[in-house]
């Protein structure tokens, strides 16, 4: 009996403890990624997922649904049209900032409920070997021959790619060629086919395929020096083209008006999952990017900071007015 | 040698206890989720994934494969016995099979229909395990201009099936492509024909469309030319739908053919198994015996399509193990699972992670014939499905056919777009306008415009990157040639005609 009453009073604590907790998404949880499998997104969504679940983060079932295309307006259109739901979140990656600025899109920034910041990144120029281009000059001196002959592929129009390659293409003495694809899969099927003499990729996706010698880095369009494989790549500051940079956030957002206490709880399953050592090792230290937690309010107003920027950007390229 | 050996390995693994259980488990749920619309190989390997990542990656990929391989069989019976195609490729099996069922000839296809699938997946496995990283390199020669000529190889290949009024046949297919381009565009990001909905900012989805355009109608049809009582068609019971020697002799040849041609399609980056059993299907109706049955309900359209889009699942693979490109939806969730495993897809998989790759290789086997095994334990329930009185089936189908359209998005909008196109492919059907063309040309016409975009992209414009290869050059004959030909053809056979009247 003594025990029935020790139980019972644990249990009844035990009810009360759960009803006390804070919110938990129950059931299924969309984690919706705008662009396609297998793309840095697509990468970096799954293994948060991974993350969650070694380490017991988040204890419902996290489903990645890729909803590709439009630059990534579809995907942020469908994390709109969940108004309210605390069940749904969303990678957003500065790329889709930018697209929703340059394709004017329906859905911006302002429209969707930041979480968190977890990684910032860089992206690549890589040829598929040494024979082609041995390195950047090589590249620019056939392009410099016959205007528009170098093709370089990368996602959609109005992405990161597409903005990176019009600094690059401003800064040289050619005409450069850009030839857009619906995802980074589909750029690389293109690169190791020969379809486009070289393509523009974030290191996590093109790293195996430098190892294995089927792809060869042109450049990095970072401030500094990457890590291993790509040590030895210089960066187009290097080269002497000096603005030629960019630093991309890889960050999660939720649908519009999601409530405060889930918005706390999605925050807080970012950071713990930052500090778990999957997350450092698998994917920091493995894809050699640069790790940076950024609560969701710091990273509201990092996001509207950088999207004041790249409208600067974008209109001093040409692709808004 | 090396490869079987390899292979031999593989199996040592695959073939413990626990992993033929996986295999058996896998193929039983892949069966249930392929049957049930609006639920495909997609979703399903998506929902299971989390639940493996405790398991060894060999289990759990043995697991998933069977589930896959499932699916595929799954996905031909609700496209014969109900007319709902569960997922894209299924839409081919779907024009044979229903007809089948509803002369009481249901169960030889589904027999014919597993038989295929087991050929056509078989085909494209082996040709996976000894020419797996080569087909990936075929593959990478398709690149956007390859690739649009071969999808408007597809799309011209529809003026097969439109039988004896072209001019529907051909309104069918523009209905479809206008379909298509709704949403906001791959290449701009602009929306077109959204009318301002929110909903249609993602395009028509494929899944309500299907279900509305082959279920939904096919229900308004059983209800308004309801057969008198006592009047339906004798089934033909199960023991004489079991193919003989002589009809397996028929559907062998005809399932290694289409098996290959799916295979192929399969490895090609952005085809996907629906062009592989279209492709496959069409193939067929043009040079087999029975061909202008073909769509009428013989046995030899539900076999092409099937053998076709499992020998495009099998096909999927090469890239995916060769080279860590995902080659369709099903291979793309895999892609992710393998990186949840700790393995890196990519160039260096078959090298160091032979255990894996040989062992995923070879769990495909198993779960083949795991799948044919299942299959057939199933199929004596199935056939009690067309003993159920039309009555009962009706509020069932309609059921069926919302659940189905809702489950995909969670959406309402897409019931309603189930019942609209639904309503809209009954008038359709009434005045003799054909279905199946209008849903390839929605399925086809994407890819073929992003393709054609980056083509003209490449070249700056010009066209002539067309003919730039061999590969477009030949494709682009062969439209010519059939263009030509099927003119000719009708101009000839009309001048008969007239000859024969005067």
């Amino acid at each position: 009996m003594k025990h029935f009453k020790t139980l019972f009073a644990a249990s009844v604590a035990l009810m009360m403890g759960t009803q006390a907790q804070a919110w938990e998404p129950e059931g299924t949880v969309e984690f919706v990624v705008p662009y396609s499998a297998g793309g840095g997104s697509d990468v970096n969504a799954r293994l948060l997922v991974e993350a969650w679940r070694k380490h017991d983060i988040v204890d419902a079932n996290v489903v990645v649904l890729n909803k590709s295309g439009g630059s990534g307006a579809v995907g942020n259109t469908y994390t709109f049209s969940k108004d309210g739901d605390p069940n749904t979140i969303q990678t957003y990656v500065s790329g889709q900032m930018m697209s929703s600025i340059s394709n004017n899109a329906a859905v911006k920034l302002e429209h969707l409920t930041p979480l968190g910041t977890l990684t910032l990144d860089t992206l690549l120029l890589v040829t598929r070997s040494a024979d082609d281009y041995a390195d950047f000059a090589a590249l620019v001196e056939a392009a410099a021959k016959e205007p528009n002959s170098v093709t370089i592929g990368g996602v959609s129009r109005g992405s990161e790619d597409h903005l990176v390659f019009t600094m690059l293409n401003d800064s040289v003495d050619a005409e450069l060629q850009y030839v857009p694809f619906d995802g980074g899969g589909d750029v690389l099927s293109a690169l190791l086919g020969g379809h486009v003499d070289a393509a523009i990729f974030n290191p996590s996706e093109i790293g195996q395929q430098v190892e294995a010698g089927r792809a060869h880095p042109l450049g990095a369009f970072s401030e500094e020096r990457l890590a291993a494989p790509f040590e030895a790549t210089e960066t187009f500051g290097e080269m002497g083209y000096a603005d030629v940079a960019i630093s991309l956030f890889r960050g999660y957002v939720g649908p519009p008006n999601m409530p405060a206490e889930a918005v706390a709880y999605w925050e807080n399953a970012l950071k713990e999952a930052y500090e778990t050592e999957t997350w450092q090792q698998e994917y920091i230290a493995d894809k050699g990017l640069i790790g940076r937690f950024i609560g969701a309010a710091d990273s509201a107003e990092f996001y509207a900071r950088e999207a004041e920027k790249y409208q600067r950007l974008l209109e001093a390229v040409g692709f808004v007015n | 040698m090396d490869t079987l050996i390899a292979l031999q390995n593989g199996f040592a693994t695959s073939l413990s206890l626990g992993n033929l259980s996986a295999a058996l488990i896998g193929a039983a749920l892949g069966i249930i989720v392929g049957a049930i619309p609006g639920l495909g190989s997609v979703t399903g390997i998506a929902l299971l994934l989390p639940l493996t990542f405790g398991m060894d990656p060999t289990t759990a990929v043995i697991l998933l494969a069977a589930l896959y391989y499932g699916c595929m069989f799954g996905g031909a019976y609700s496209a014969i016995l109900l007319n709902i195609p569960g997922d894209a490729p299924a839409v081919m099996t779907a024009l044979d099979g229903y007809p089948m069922a509803k002369r009481g000839e249901g169960g030889q296809a589904l027999f014919a229909a597993n038989l295929a699938s087991f050929i056509g997946g078989t085909v494209g496995i082996i040709a996976l395990s000894f020419m797996g990283p080569l087909l990936a390199e075929i593959g990478l020669m398709f690149g956007p201009p390859e690739t649009a000529a071969l999808i408007l190889l597809a799309l011209c290949s529809i003026g097969w099936m439109l039988g004896d009024n072209v001019a529907k046949g051909l309104i069918a297919t523009m209905l479809g492509i206008l379909l298509a381009v709704v949403g906001i565009g791959s290449t701009f990001g602009h929306a077109r024909f959204t009318g301002g909905s929110m909903h249609l900012l993602n395009g028509v989805s494929f899944i309500p469309l299907v279900i509305g355009m082959f279920g939904f109608s096919q229900l308004l049809e059983m209800m308004t030319d309801r057969p008198q009582p006592g009047e339906g068609p004798k089934q033909i019971p199960l023991r004489e739908s079991i193919p003989g020697r002589k009809q397996v002799a028929r559907l062998v040849p005809l399932s290694l053919r289409s098996g290959l041609i799916g295979t192929f399609v399969g490895i090609l980056p952005g085809a996907g198994a629906t062009t592989g059993a279209f492709l496959s299907y069409v193939f067929q109706r043009k040079i087999g015996r029975n061909g202008d049955q073909m769509g009428a309900g013989v046995v030899e359209g539900v076999a092409a399509s099937e053998a076709g889009n499992n020998g495009a699942a099998a096909g999927s693979f090469a890239p995916l193990l060769s080279l860590g490109i995902p080659g369709s939806g099903t291979s793309a969730v895999l892609l992710g699972g393998l990186m949840m495993w700790g393995l890196q897809p990519g160039p260096l998989l078959f090298t160091t992670r032979p255990d894996f790759v040989w062992g995923l290789i070879s769990s495909m086997y198993i779960g083949t014939v795991m799948a044919v095994i299942a299959a057939m334990l199933i199929i004596p329930f199935l056939m009690q499905i067309l003993r159920i009185p039309i009555s009962v089936l009706i509020p069932v189908i309609a059921t069926v056919c919302v659940f189905g359209a809702y489950s995909v998005n969670g959406s309402m909008f897409d019931v309603w777009l189930m019942l609209t196109v639904g309503i809209a492919a009954y008038y359709l059907k009434v005045a003799e306008y054909p279905i199946a063309p209008l849903v390839l040309a929605f399925v086809l016409t994407p890819r073929l415009e992003s393709s054609i975009r980056r083509s003209f992209d490449i070249s700056n414009g010009d066209p002539w990157i067309f003919l730039s290869s061999p590969i477009s050059v030949t494709l682009i004959s062969v439209i010519c040639a059939l263009v030509v030909m099927g003119v000719a053809g009708a101009v000839v056979s009309r001048v008969r005609v007239r000859t024969a009247r005067t």
